[in-house]
């Protein structure tokens, strides 16, 4: 991580930073504008556009316990886990192992994770380690209690770092989120054909996806959203449309055409005329969706048998992805970001059984998304992504085993999934996990300083998807603050093989 | 002057500026709340709060010495602070120290402090108590005080913020030599930040153990 060098205040680097105070997201809305129109052009005099990308943030709200996905299975490490985390503690006997190509053999994931296992040992995930929200690199627990360096406001508050994760932005009032920042970049280049937003959310409107141009979309585990009361949950339009798309001459019938003549009307009041545009979009979108589920159906990948070991929230979410990926050609996006998210990850209380069906419930799911992706042939072109809230304190908040939990903590270890990743590697730096160490920020709960912000995460992501050097501090203002995660290689996050 | 000090005072004036604008403001609200504010021990003067038990824990176990008059000075002067140093974010990587002022009482402290944990008001009553505590420093600071810890959270409350606001005498006899705020039972409360502006606390209950059937709390609001 990059160390500031306090001291040393160039006239340059005093301009650049009036100027970006000044300017602050105004200037960033600018140069955001600027940038998409040059990828733009870029994009459009380069040839055929015919690739295609699809970007999925998993959000674990409530704050996964990472700290007991990726485990220690001996040596030292495995010492200070076994003493520190208590009655929270897995038996390295209990561990899925894996075996990692850059470090020693000697860490295991959680036992619900035998999915996750066989995926990191095949080389399509990794796992990046002690990755958190942080506004300036701090180096250890002496700077972190020096008060020298900023810290993100709020640190230890669920909805605060859950937005500055979505944002990167911690030190600024939220606007946007990096993946809407992204959206904004990319989309006039890539989805110039585009039928329905490439931002489409799996669990509601997100902070995520917010960006100034790109609207996200949101559908739900059985598809686009549609309008109610026309027909039963499996065939929404049935009372009121005949097959071809007409309407059917009941009162159902009239009473859609009718609302949709209203939905019609242009209107000078801007709210009005917001709300209409709102309808008549997620009109459109719906069925674009529906093109996408019938060529989802047509693509030859059995999606339930896939995702039969995965019948959960996480998994219909990640099921739906893998279908509106396998329908990308009824949107026209060459580029689509996908939000899923699910909660339950703050465990305060039992957490050794919740945190098992947790575990379940994403290995699962990871595995059958990534098989229905592998099966659809275009295991290169989707990349998944994890964050969450923070990971929790080393040390539990009680004795029994039984109702123990723990609590708030800071930087986590991420799972990043997919053919772009240099899978079966651990990145980043695993912190000194004992209680009070030099990683250790304050006190002795173990809550760990991360070693890599979430600004350097996301770039690398973001580069993978197809944004260049001189556009990635318009969608990471605070990058510059950080060690480049690509080129310097003691930041240890080449994670993604960008040949 | 070279190019560093022309940055520096750059930078350093109008953050005096903001400062004289900011003391003035806080200087005025002092002076108008002054009247009103109820008396309360001021340090290392004894404490007037009545003869009461502070604790049901103390009503329950005759062999312990009830506290009536809290300790002179800090709860503990050798309290191991593991909260971050304070000081103002100067928005360039660069922070300022802050030193932290002689403390000023909030109203809250005064009016409702010494029913902490008093036998003739209910748990529910002491949990209420903190939240008020909690929407007062919200009142001064527009969010929470730092931390996720019983100890960073009470260190924020009993003063240790820019403004040495106290919301929460430091001598309050609930309060441990580790600088936790313990329930009447003796367990520390738990705080669970779920906002800038939200802040579920919960009390063990009788049984001494989070998350069990007796717990008292006023609302929890977990993932």
């Amino acid at each position: 991580m990059r160390q500031r060098d306090k001291d040393h205040l160039s006239r340059r680097n005093f301009l650049r930073s009036a100027a970006c105070a000044q300017l602050g997201y105004a200037g960033l809305v600018n140069a955001l504008s600027q940038m998409r129109l040059f990828t733009a052009a870029a994009n459009a005099q380069s040839s055929g556009l015919t690739d295609y990308k699809a970007l999925v943030c998993l959000f674990l709200f409530g704050g996964n316990d990472s700290n007991n996905l990726l485990i220690p299975f001996s040596g030292a490490q495995r010492t200070t886990y076994q003493n520190a985390r208590g009655v929270l503690a897995i038996p390295s006997s209990d561990l899925a192992r894996i075996h990692p190509n850059n470090e020693s053999d000697t860490w295991g994931l959680h036992p619900s994770c035998t999915g996750m296992a066989s995926l990191f040992n095949s080389g399509k995930l990794a796992v990046i380690q002690n990755v958190g929200t942080l506004t300036y690199p701090i180096a250890d627990r002496t700077e972190y209690l020096s008060g020298n360096v900023p810290l993100p406001p709020q640190l230890f508050s669920h909805s605060d770092q859950q937005i500055q994760w979505q944002s990167s932005v911690p030190d600024k009032p939220y606007e946007t989120g990096w993946g809407g920042r992204l959206a904004d970049l990319v989309n006039a280049g890539y989805n110039a054909d585009g039928t329905v937003s490439m931002s489409i959310s799996l669990t509601g409107i997100n902070s995520f996806q917010v960006g100034r141009e790109v609207i996200q979309y949101v559908v739900d585990k059985n598809g686009a959203t549609s309008l109610w009361g026309y027909g039963p949950a499996d065939n929404r339009y049935q009372n009121a449309l005949n097959p071809d798309g007409s309407y059917i001459n009941n009162w159902a019938g009239n009473r859609l055409r009718r609302y949709e003549e209203i939905m019609n009307f242009s209107h000078t009041n801007l709210q009005e005329e917001a709300y209409t545009q709102v309808i008549r979009r997620a009109r459109d979108y719906e069925g674009t969706v529906g093109s996408a589920m019938t060529q989802a159906d047509a693509s030859g990948v059995d999606f339930d048998a896939v995702f039969a070991n995965a019948q959960t929230n996480l998994g219909d979410q990640l099921k739906m992805i893998a279908r509106l990926i396998a329908g990308r050609e009824a949107s026209g996006n060459r580029r689509q970001v996908f939000f899923c998210s699910v909660g339950g990850y703050d465990t305060h209380a039992t957490q050794l059984p919740n945190h098992a069906n947790l575990m379940d419930e994403l290995s699962t799911g990871l595995k059958a998304f990534q098989d229905s992706i592998d099966a659809l042939g275009i295991a290169d072109n989707v990349l998944l992504f994890e964050c969450s809230d923070f990971t929790r304190t080393f040390t539990p908040n009680g004795n029994d085993a039984n109702s123990s939990g723990s609590d708030h903590g800071w930087g986590g270890h991420k799972v990043v999934m997919g053919g772009p990743v240099n899978g079966k590697n651990l990145f980043g730096h695993h912190p000194n996990t004992s209680p009070g160490g030099n990683d250790d920020a304050g006190g002795t709960r173990g809550r760990w300083i991360p070693s890599t912000s979430v600004d350097q995460y996301g770039s690398v992501i973001g580069k993978w998807f197809g944004v260049d050097s001189n556009s990635m501090e318009t969608i990471f203002p605070n990058l510059g603050r950080f060690d480049d995660p690509i080129s310097v290689a003691s930041a240890n996050l080449n994670f993604i093989n960008f040949a | 002057m070279d190019d560093q000090t022309k940055a520096r005072l750059a930078l350093a004036l109008p953050l005096a500026a903001m400062a004289v604008v900011i003391g003035f403001g806080w200087s005025h609200l002092k002076e108008k709340s002054a009247p009103v504010a109820p008396s309360l021990p001021a340090k290392n003067q004894e404490s007037s709060l009545p003869e009461k038990p502070a604790r049901l824990a103390d009503l329950e176990s005759p062999e312990k010495t009830i506290t009536q008059t809290p300790p002179k000075g800090d709860a503990n002067p050798d309290l191991e602070i593991i909260t971050p140093e304070l000081s103002i974010d100067l928005g360039n990587g660069e922070t300022k120290p802050i030193e932290i002022p002689e403390p000023t009482y909030a109203p809250i402290a005064h009016a409702s402090v010494e029913t902490l944990n008093q036998a003739d008001h209910s748990p529910e009553a002491d949990l209420a108590f903190i939240q008020d505590a909690l929407n007062t420093y919200r009142a001064a600071f527009h969010e929470n005080p730092f931390g996720g810890e019983n100890e960073e959270i009470v260190a924020g409350l009993t003063g240790r913020n820019a403004r040495g606001l106290v919301v929460l005498p430091p001598d309050h006899p609930a309060i441990n030599q580790r600088g936790q705020l313990l329930d009447r039972w003796g367990t520390p409360y738990f705080f669970h930040p779920v906002s800038r502006d939200e802040m579920d606390v919960t009390s063990a209950g009788p049984d001494h153990q989070l998350f069990t059937g007796d717990d008292v709390r006023l609302d929890l609001n977990f993932e």
